[in-house]
């Protein structure tokens, strides 16, 4: 501290920051504990430059030999700054013009030569004092630049770990939300699939209900007299098929029942409208809807979540199945279409002849808790959307030129299927 | 089919149960006809012979629920047995209601429904032969004439001939030749013969006209308030004091 304001350093700002000053500084502290260690540093620094150069004449004057003088000057401008320094320069100056030059003891300048000497001394040790005052000067700025650039690498290295905290906290929290996420998902799968039961239920009934009575009937046809076999095996085929039937509708229900993972894998749009219509089928003809499906060929395969693109199809229709619910039986149709959609995405279109989104509502739709249904959780469209965008793609829904409202997917195509 | 094959309707609007039901009641030996819809069925005509008709409650469209209204309502009613995927206890009650002769809950027994057919068949055969014998009578009640059913209602409320020919204003003689007949158009040997037969004839709408008109009397007469079964023995006993 008390160096960095004897070399005339900016002592002020600095103080903060500890400088390492291998001189000057630690010797310094221990004087005049708390009374001005600052004013003692600059006296010792002088005392040094005094010191030195009576030390250099004396050694001169005894050895004979005049250039110890300078590594004095050095000395002195090297532990004191620019201010002892000069003082060693000149003092090194009177000194040597006194005590070593002839006539001795005196200042006359006796012969040109000497004058010319003088000189050169003159300048040589001013020079070597501001070069080495500064030399030093510029070393402890360097050292103190130095010390600054370390305590910024490691204040960046702790903003960088901290940094790489939040990161981890946010992904953590990004892995906690999905994991919401998928659990509300679930639950209003779950919750949809309940509306449905009914429907479900006499979907799995009705082919259960035709394996018994073929179960019964084959018996018959066995036990008659003659065995009629043709018929029996007729029937033995319907009920294989009737059992199929029964555990493709289970096979739907329960794979939209599970807990699960999303998984990414290649889907066919047209196949999962088909798969959702036939799951949806009960439901459709309990509420008299009649539905239309119009699947381009050739359509690209997406990537996504099966269980989650068929969840936000199975919502739409729901909606599409309610909005008709006050509707004349005539005016009850529904119509499902895939069609090729921007950059080689797909687009599946649920529209229906319902009563419509009002102008107002038309934004809120797909906020949660929005439900223009008495019952309704108003989860559907909301959790649709966020499944939707999931997958990169967009959910929007646009009223009809005559009644009804149209709901569109568009979805991204597969990243690397050939597009 | 010869007119007397029994025929055994069935209504169901899924094709599984509908080839199910088709078989087991053919395994029976009896003739089936299926139909997707109730206006299939509405659609289609009917044989004569008797018949019974499996219908499934929840049929889409047009409910499967106003087929039962609509066949009694009309001329030839036919037993119905009810299918339905989830019975409610109402909705079985207003089926039996409806001359429902079962109400089955999917999945049921193949002996349920064979045993509900045949009940619903001999039922209906016996309504079948019920409504040929009603539709002789109507022949021969829309034989008479306005006077001899004039002459026919007093007798069957127990008046004598002497009474008969007072209150229509003509001969007793008259009176007896008008009996004779009325006795020969009905085809009934004796006066408790003619009561039951207009007892059958009661309450048809196409005799609705002529007994009571007869003076505004009913044909229970004084004896309105008495019970019905013994209001034939009692007046036969009048008749054949005459």
């Amino acid at each position: 501290m008390a160096a960095s304001r004897a070399l005339g350093g900016r002592g002020g700002s600095d103080r903060a920051r500890p400088v390492p000053e291998p001189d000057g500084a630690d010797t310094a502290a221990p004087a005049g504990p708390a009374s001005d260690p600052r004013r003692s540093g600059i006296v010792r620094s002088y005392g040094v430059a005094v010191a030195g150069v009576a030390f250099g004449l004396l050694l001169s004057l005894t050895l004979e030999i005049p250039p110890l003088l300078i590594p004095a000057i050095v000395v002195s401008a090297w532990y004191g700054g620019m201010g002892p320094g000069m003082l060693a320069a000149v003092l090194s100056i009177v000194g040597s013009q006194i005590v070593l030059a002839q006539p001795s003891y005196t200042l006359r300048i006796a012969t040109l030569d000497h004058a010319a000497y003088l000189l050169v001394f003159s300048l040589t040790a001013l020079f070597v004092a501001w070069l080495t005052a500064t030399q030093r000067r510029t070393e402890v700025a360097l050292r103190r630049a130095h010390g600054e650039l370390s305590q910024r690498v490691s204040d960046l290295a702790r903003a960088n770990e901290r940094l790489h905290g939040e990161m981890m906290g946010r992904e953590q929290a990004a892995d906690a939300l999905r994991e919401a996420q998928a659990d509300l998902a679930h639950v209003t799968r779950v919750t949809m699939l309940g509306e449905i039961t009914a429907s479900i239920a006499h979907d799995v009934s009705q082919p259960l209900a035709a394996v018994v009575i073929n179960g019964g009937a084959c018996r018959r046809w066995l036990d008659a007299d003659p065995p009629n076999l043709a018929e029996a095996r007729a029937a033995a085929e319907r009920i294989v098929e009737d059992a199929n039937r029964a555990s493709q509708v289970v096979r739907r229900v329960r794979s939209l029942m599970h807990r699960q993972v999303a998984e990414r894998t290649s889907i066919d749009v047209g196949e999962l409208v088909r798969d959702t219509v036939a799951l949806m089928h009960g439901e459709l003809a309990r509420h008299h809807v009649a539905v239309r499906t119009e699947l381009r060929e050739g359509l690209p395969p997406v990537a996504g979540d099966r269980v989650g693109l068929q969840q936000v199809l199975v919502n739409l229709m729901l909606n599409g199945i309610d909005a008709m619910s006050e509707s004349d039986d005539e005016r009850r149709w529904m119509a499902i279409r895939t069609l090729a959609g921007e950059a080689g995405g797909v687009v599946v279109e649920v529209e229906d002849a319902g009563r419509g989104v009002r102008p107002e509502d038309r934004d809120r739709i797909f906020e949660a808790f929005f439900s223009t249904r008495p019952g309704g959780l108003g989860m559907g469209l909301a959790i649709s959307r966020s499944i939707v965008e999931t997958h990169g793609g967009r959910l929007r829904a646009a009223p009809n030129e005559g009644a009804g409202t149209t709901l569109r997917v568009s979805l991204p195509a597969e990243p690397g299927g050939g597009a | 089919m010869t007119p007397e094959e029994p025929v055994v309707y069935v209504v169901d609007d899924d094709a599984s149960v509908r080839e199910a039901l088709s078989s087991l009641i053919r395994s029976e030996g009896l003739h089936v006809e299926t139909f997707a819809s109730a206006e299939g069925f509405r659609a289609h005509p009917r044989a004569d012979a008797p018949a019974c008709l499996v219908l499934d409650v929840q049929l889409p469209g047009s409910s499967g629920m106003d087929l039962p209204g609509e066949l009694s309502a009309s001329e030839a009613p036919i037993p119905i047995i009810f299918i339905t995927g989830h019975g409610t206890i109402p909705m079985g009650v207003r089926a039996m209601k409806e001359g429902a002769v079962e109400f089955l809950t999917k999945p049921f027994g193949d002996a349920e429904l064979i045993g509900a057919v045949r009940q619903a068949l001999q039922r209906d055969r016996a309504a079948r032969g019920e409504r040929a014998e009603l539709a002789e009578v109507r022949q021969r009640w829309e034989r008479l004439t306005p006077r001899e059913r004039q002459v026919l209602a007093l007798v069957v409320a127990g008046r004598m001939n002497k009474q008969i020919a007072s209150e229509l204003g003509a001969a007793e003689q008259t009176i007896k030749v008008h009996r004779g007949r009325v006795m020969r158009k009905l085809e009934a040997r004796s006066v408790p013969d003619l009561v039951r037969l207009v007892e059958r004839i009661a309450g048809q709408p196409w005799a609705a006209d002529a007994p009571r008109r007869a003076e505004g009397r009913s044909l229970a007469g004084p004896d309105d308030a008495g019970p019905g079964p013994s209001y034939p023995r009692g007046r036969s006993a009048g008749g054949s004091s005459d």
